[in-house]
């Protein structure tokens, strides 16, 4: 009898949710996968239809392929990094080490600076002339090693790192988080038995946030791709190189113009239905690569 | 039956607030459904009635122009009590957020922002209106039409393709070589009036480690200002414009295009630019002019106000245009026309109070304004230039002809430009040759045009 009444009162708890999602995701989504089939200026009308001809551009669009090329670096090659480091520093704060907060406090300061000032300090270092990074490598004598690091062949790398610079912090945090649930009796054991620090980071932490760290990978790959801020401010003059586009980009510049007057909006949409197309595949992709049986502890 | 009844609610009230999230913002579409751009007619409000002009601008309310602006209405209001401005300072995105106002149907009297973005964005989507009629009255207080006071030429610039005039234009910028006079005084040599001479005083610097020009390496729009000046000075105004729109690609072939890519790799190869110059982050080019790390930059006349502040004291601030090349069709006389100027949208209600605030607004002591409170080209020839802009005023008032930013590109073929800027600056970077961007150029304008 409770059941039956604690049913019925799940609906109107449920609806409001409900409704703003279905207004506010599933309602504009479905409009977007509509537009992407129209010729539209965005400018009220003419709206023409014009079927799949968005997406076939797309296939013979020179600038789309740099900017789903960029994405897909960012994505794999910037993943790479991220949780390379990410692990290693887990590795090194789950191994019973002194001040783990202060580290992981260090760590984390990247993410609570606003990305302005976080590409401001970076064109600093990357600066050619008396950069930083160039005056670093000056120092330990490898000054012949110097390059303009952020020039146009090289532009997009550079922001990459200013990303990884910026997430890893973000993702040691949530790994930790996971890693912290970790019963204590299983490393005791794992030192019992002689387990050195990258054991038992392999051997007991990695498997024990298996799950966690799928979670953080569709994560990850999500932030990769809507990834506009970084790359935007660094050309600092409001027009992005075509170098440095990543897919949310390129989706402004033909949509909006941004200082251009492009304004497809329908050839947007289709770059838009792209990168949702992409997202869903990955998505599926990471969640069953990561799938196993819960562990109970 | 209660569960049903939930069900039908939950559903009505979902549509209703689709339907209202529909309406005006996304009209749905309908297969090649056209509309007619309205007339432009108006209604002049009543004499006394009270007005309120709605105006969205590309300034951020913080910038010297915004001031200016705001003392204009200001002024308007106070002569005309009964007519009130509520402004949106929109910044440089000002079309973008126009575009999506329009969507949704919000009402936006007029604007300002770059003529060429104006042009391509809005004239020729028919969104605004010809304002030839008030071009053609005279001025209050003035016995001269509105027309006759612009600088010679520029107005005609951005005319829409019906030749009807729908940009005014309240300020100018140009392109031109910036430099600091104390510096060629050290190095005692002159501007150049050609090519040759500019290589020679480049040499004459690099003798001395002094490198003559800096960039902004990853402003690949300041960057491309080399290409097309260069090409109009080998082949007048027009041409690269021209070569864009060839839908064979045969215009590539043109000797001239790869000769002024190989002129601009010649300013590396000689050591005239910055050494690390590809990979300086706007503004660090331009702060290495204000430094005195290098003698000039090619860039905007909003130069001398963007780095007002930087520049060591005693700073001379003088200008030269690119100069002739052997053999040129174009001189160094003709002159880059980049106006700033406003539209008059043509679902505004109030076009005639628009247009009397803009005449009101070029006025000669308004448009004095310009030059004294935001150190910028007034569009008006009559006004007194600041002193940094005092040359590239004179090339204007003295132009030979008048071509635009990108030669056009960037309004008529943006999408193209776009590519253009892409190759370009692979190439002026030295990632491909000038060979090898030559024929990506070609490729890709017969690309653009299937």
């Amino acid at each position: 009898m409770l059941n039956k009444q604690r049913r019925k009162l799940i609906i109107p708890f449920l609806a409001p949710s409900l409704i703003l999602y279905l207004v506010f995701f599933v309602y504009p989504t479905i409009k977007g996968l509509g537009l992407s089939l129209y010729q539209w200026s965005g400018f009220k009308l003419p709206v023409t239809f014009i079927g799949l001809e968005n997406f076939k551009d797309l296939l013979k669009d020179d600038n789309f392929l740099v900017a789903l090329k960029n994405s897909l670096f960012l994505f794999f090659v910037g993943g790479l990094v991220i949780f390379a480091v990410a692990f290693v520093f887990t590795s090194f704060l789950t191994s019973g080490i002194k001040a783990k907060d202060f580290f992981r406090g260090i760590m984390f300061f990247p993410n609570v600076i606003a990305p302005i000032a976080v590409v401001t300090i970076w064109q600093f270092i990357y600066n050619p002339r008396f950069g930083l990074l160039n005056g670093l490598l000056d120092v330990i004598g490898l000054g012949k090693f110097g390059q303009s690091w952020a020039a146009p062949g090289r532009i997009f790398p550079a922001i990459t790192v200013i990303i990884a610079w910026i997430a890893i912090g973000y993702y040691l945090v949530l790994l930790l988080a996971a890693a912290d649930k970790i019963p204590q009796d299983i490393y005791d054991a794992g030192r019992v038995d002689g387990a050195n620090t990258w054991q038992m980071f392999w051997l007991v932490t990695l498997p024990m946030i298996w799950d966690v760290i799928g979670i953080i990978m569709v994560l990850w790959m999500i932030s990769a791709l809507k990834q506009f801020e970084i790359a935007y401010a660094f050309s600092s003059t409001g027009n992005v190189p075509v170098e440095a586009y990543t897919l949310p980009i390129y989706v402004v510049v033909m949509g909006f113009g941004m200082r251009e007057p492009i304004y497809k909006l329908g050839y947007a949409s289709a770059i838009g239905c792209v990168l949702l197309f992409i997202v869903v595949i990955l998505t599926l992709l990471i969640r069953r690569i990561f799938k196993r049986e819960n562990l109970q502890y | 039956m209660k569960k049903t009844k939930f069900a039908i609610f939950v559903l009505v009230t979902l549509s209703m607030v689709l339907a209202a999230c529909g309406g005006q913002a996304t009209q749905a579409p309908a297969a090649g459904a056209t509309e007619a751009p309205a007339a432009g007619a108006t209604e002049a409000p009543a004499t006394g009635a009270n007005v309120s002009l709605i105006y969205w601008s590309m300034w951020n309310e913080s910038e010297p122009q915004a001031d200016v602006l705001k003392l204009w209405m200001s002024d308007y209001t106070t002569a005309n009590p009964n007519v009130t401005f509520e402004v949106t300072w929109a910044g440089r995105q000002v079309l973008t957020k126009l575009q999506t106002a329009i969507s949704a149907g919000q009402k936006v009297d007029f604007l300002d922002m770059e003529g060429p973005a104006l042009r391509g964005g809005l004239v020729i989507n028919g969104q605004t209106v010809p304002l030839d009629t008030y071009l053609d009255q005279k001025l209050a207080g003035e016995d001269v039409t509105w027309r006759s006071i612009f600088v010679p030429g520029t107005l005609e610039e951005l005319v829409a393709d019906d030749g009807s005039t729908h940009v005014i234009p309240y300020e100018l910028l140009t392109t031109a070589i910036w430099y600091d006079q104390r510096v060629f005084d050290r190095f005692n040599v002159q501007p150049p009036t050609t090519w040759d001479e500019m290589m020679a005083i480049c040499s004459t610097m690099k003798a001395d480690n002094f490198p003559m020009f800096t960039i902004e390496g990853n402003a690949d729009v300041y960057n491309a200002m080399w290409y097309y000046t260069l090409i109009e000075r080998m082949e007048g105004p027009g041409k690269l414009l021209e070569a864009a729109q060839d839908k064979t690609g045969a215009a590539w072939d043109n000797p001239n295009f790869l000769l002024a890519a190989q002129m601009e790799r010649t300013l590396w190869d000689n050591g005239c630019i910055i050494e690390g110059g590809e990979g300086l982050q706007w503004p660090a080019g331009q702060m290495a002019l204000a430094n005195e790390e290098a003698a000039a930059e090619l860039v905007g006349s909003w130069l001398p106000n963007e780095v007002k502040d930087s520049v060591a004291p005693g700073f001379v601030w003088r200008s030269f245009m690119v100069p002739n090349v052997p053999g040129g069709v174009g001189k160094s006389t003709d002159v880059e026309v980049y106006p700033l100027g406003w539209v008059i949208l043509k679902d505004s209600q109030n076009q005639d109070v628009v247009a009397d605030f803009l005449k009101a607004s070029m006025s000669k002591a308004h448009s004095q304004q310009i030059c004294d409170m935001s150190v910028n080209i007034s569009a008006r020839a009559d006004t007194t230039p600041p002193v940094a802009l005092q040359d590239a005023t004179t090339a204007y008032l003295n132009a030979t002809a008048f071509f635009l930013p990108y030669d056009g590109t960037n309004s008529t073929i943006p999408e193209w430009y776009n590519t253009f800027l892409k190759f370009h600056g692979q190439m002026f970077t030295g990632l491909i040759t000038p060979e090898a961007y030559v024929a990506e150029m070609k490729a890709a304008t017969i690309d653009f045009w299937k």
